[in-house]
């Protein structure tokens, strides 16, 4: 298993781990995500719809598949494991006051956090396993884990990895790496590697 | 490669404190569903709470921990104790499988706390046990708790634990049925699955346990073990089920790859959507599974949403171990796209091998294969 590319959004800043890829004075994830889409000229009226979860995991996947010969793997063979530590609680909030006045459907269908692998599957057709987890922190061991079982077991040759956690919109993290089965990439995709990437 | 058994279960709902309380309900054709009050406009599958408060203090749980917490661990200490199996072991994990958990805290004051978090839950659960392991929370919709035995059986065959409980459990709050009604997916009456009728789901609550081991000498139904599992995205819509049924189809697929083998009888998620019971028509057709017997159990237990996966899981596990094949109670006409071999009346029926498969929001799909071969 090797790290094909990483991609880490975080503090208004859009790096691939060599280098800052996007930058923005404007702290806040939502006029920071505007912005950059825009600036890529993206084209994906979809995005304004999402929740700031949601929009936060499609701009770093937009990121981490860009340069990534997507035709040499099959919709199938490409899984999702994701984590993070809020689940959809902004939302879940956000959500309930809706409903004083009229509950929104718009809004209760963010309510889950696996909807955010369902809108990148959308994005890039990806048809794979995925699983969505929640843990306290960061945990490069679970996330470890679950690919290699899934590559043991199914016909995966493509994992996106996810750490995507929104909190507030000051605090939000992005962590996405993609992780072949292959012998070739960046890193071998261990327990260390992932840790250290993670400093 | 080992096997997996099962060395316990469980379940908590409407129907009943454990498995076979459940299933006696369900061969007995009572149906958990029911309108509570005179202002209730849909029929619901809830844990009768003052029973229930009696049950914990029969069974005391003396930890201040929330009803949802309370119960998961009702649940895990009725299916361990059935057990040899010591949860502080080094070689046991417990994983949990939710949608919502503790949401309907929110209610009551809609801010953030740590109480509210699914992984303070899951600790919580984990502390009350003293586990070695850190517990695992899968919180995807409604296939969570198939994919926490996609999971187990994963790591059980990978030999990294010898045990590993899963359980799911979810509650009915303010705040899931207002979403919920907010889809229009919920009906006014008990839900008819497959029906040319139905109109909308039932919402229920529970929590389903289920110990799974490597360790042969605990089997019990009969050495039936846990085969194979899989899950698949539909890539199609983020709240509607896919047209075609070509994403549960795929999961389905893998899992028969993986397991080499063909179930005998298949207990599918059957919500009573329009759409959900149309595509799942479809995706049993692609899969050829069409002239398989199928059944819903939605018309018993409503829809338990995280928990719907592993309450039906080990309801279908009691009727292959009784060589009974289940009604799909509520279905009266036939109403889906596609032929099914629908089971329409409870009826003996020797099987020995079954599907279990469910779809949800977010586009997610999932199938476990159990079998006693």
């Amino acid at each position: 298993m090797h790290i094909l590319k990483y991609c880490f959004v975080s503090d208004a800043e859009i790096s691939d781990g060599s280098k800052i890829l996007f930058k923005s004075n404007d702290k806040d994830l939502k006029s920071f995500l505007k912005e950059f889409y825009k600036s890529e000229k993206l084209e994906y009226p979809k995005f304004y719809k999402m929740d700031a979860q949601c929009k936060l995991a499609f701009i770093a996947a937009e990121v981490l598949f860009r340069d990534v010969v997507r035709e040499q793997y099959k919709n199938e063979e490409i899984a999702m494991i994701f984590a993070n530590s809020e689940s959809t609680l902004a939302t879940d909030m956000s959500y309930w006051e809706s409903t004083k006045d009229i509950a929104s459907p718009a809004l209760f269908v963010y309510t889950l956090p696996n909807i955010l692998m369902g809108e990148i599957a959308i994005k890039n057709k990806i048809k794979g396993e995925n699983y969505f987890f929640v843990s306290e922190n960061f945990d490069a061991q679970l996330l470890h884990q679950q690919t290699e079982i899934v590559f043991q077991n199914t016909t995966t040759k493509l994992v996106v990895v996810g750490w995507v956690n929104y909190e507030s919109e000051t605090n939000y993290f992005a962590k996405l790496f993609l992780v072949s089965k292959s012998e070739i990439g960046l890193f071998p995709f261990t327990i260390d590697n992932i840790n250290n990437l993670n400093k | 490669m080992n096997k997996v058994f099962i060395a316990g279960s469980n379940i908590i709902s409407s129907l009943g404190f454990t498995t076979t309380e459940n299933f006696n309900n369900v061969l007995e054709g009572n149906s958990g569903l029911q309108y509570h009050s005179e202002d209730d406009i849909h029929p619901i599958s809830y844990i009768n709470r003052t029973f229930f408060k009696e049950h914990c203090l029969n069974h005391k749980v003396e930890t201040k921990v929330s009803l949802f917490e309370k119960l998961c661990i009702l649940s895990i200490k009725d299916a361990v104790s059935q057990t040899i199996i010591d949860l502080k072991e080094e070689d046991c994990l417990l994983i949990i499988a939710t949608t919502k958990g503790n949401v309907g805290f929110l209610e009551k004051e809609n801010k953030r706390t740590q109480d509210i978090h699914l992984w303070e839950s899951a600790n919580k659960i984990g502390k009350y046990f003293g586990v070695a392991n850190r517990p695992v929370l899968i919180s995807n919709a409604c296939v969570s708790s198939i994919l926490a035995q996609v999971t187990a059986v994963r790591l059980l065959k990978a030999k990294k634990y010898k045990h590993v409980i899963v359980c799911g459990a979810d509650l009915i709050s303010e705040f899931v049925l207002s979403g919920f009604n907010s889809f229009k997916a919920v009906s006014n009456n008990p839900c008819k699955p497959f029906d040319l009728n139905r109109d909308g789901l039932s919402l229920g609550e529970g929590a389903g346990t289920l110990v799974l081991t490597t360790d042969s000498t605990q089997a019990i139904f009969n050495g039936a073990s846990c085969v194979a599992g899989a899950s698949s995205n539909d890539a199609n819509h983020i709240s509607g089920p896919s047209r075609t049924g070509d994403g549960l189809a795929n999961a389905i697929t893998s899992t028969l790859n993986q397991a080499q083998m063909k179930p005998e009888f298949i207990s599918a998620h059957g919500t009573a959507t329009i759409y959900n019971d149309e595509m799942e028509s479809k995706a049993i057709n692609l899969a050829q599974l069409n002239d398989v017997p199928v059944n819903s159990l939605k018309g018993f237990f409503g829809h338990t949403l995280g928990a719907a996966g592993i309450i039906e899981t080990i309801i279908t596990l009691c009727a292959m171990n009784e060589s009974k094949a289940l009604e799909t109670k509520g279905f009266v006409d036939y109403g889906v796209p596609e032929q099914i071999n629908l089971v329409t009346r409870t009826e003996n029926l020797n099987f020995n091998s079954f599907l279990k498969i469910a779809s949800g929001f977010g586009g997610c799909n999932a199938a476990i294969l159990y079998s006693k071969y």
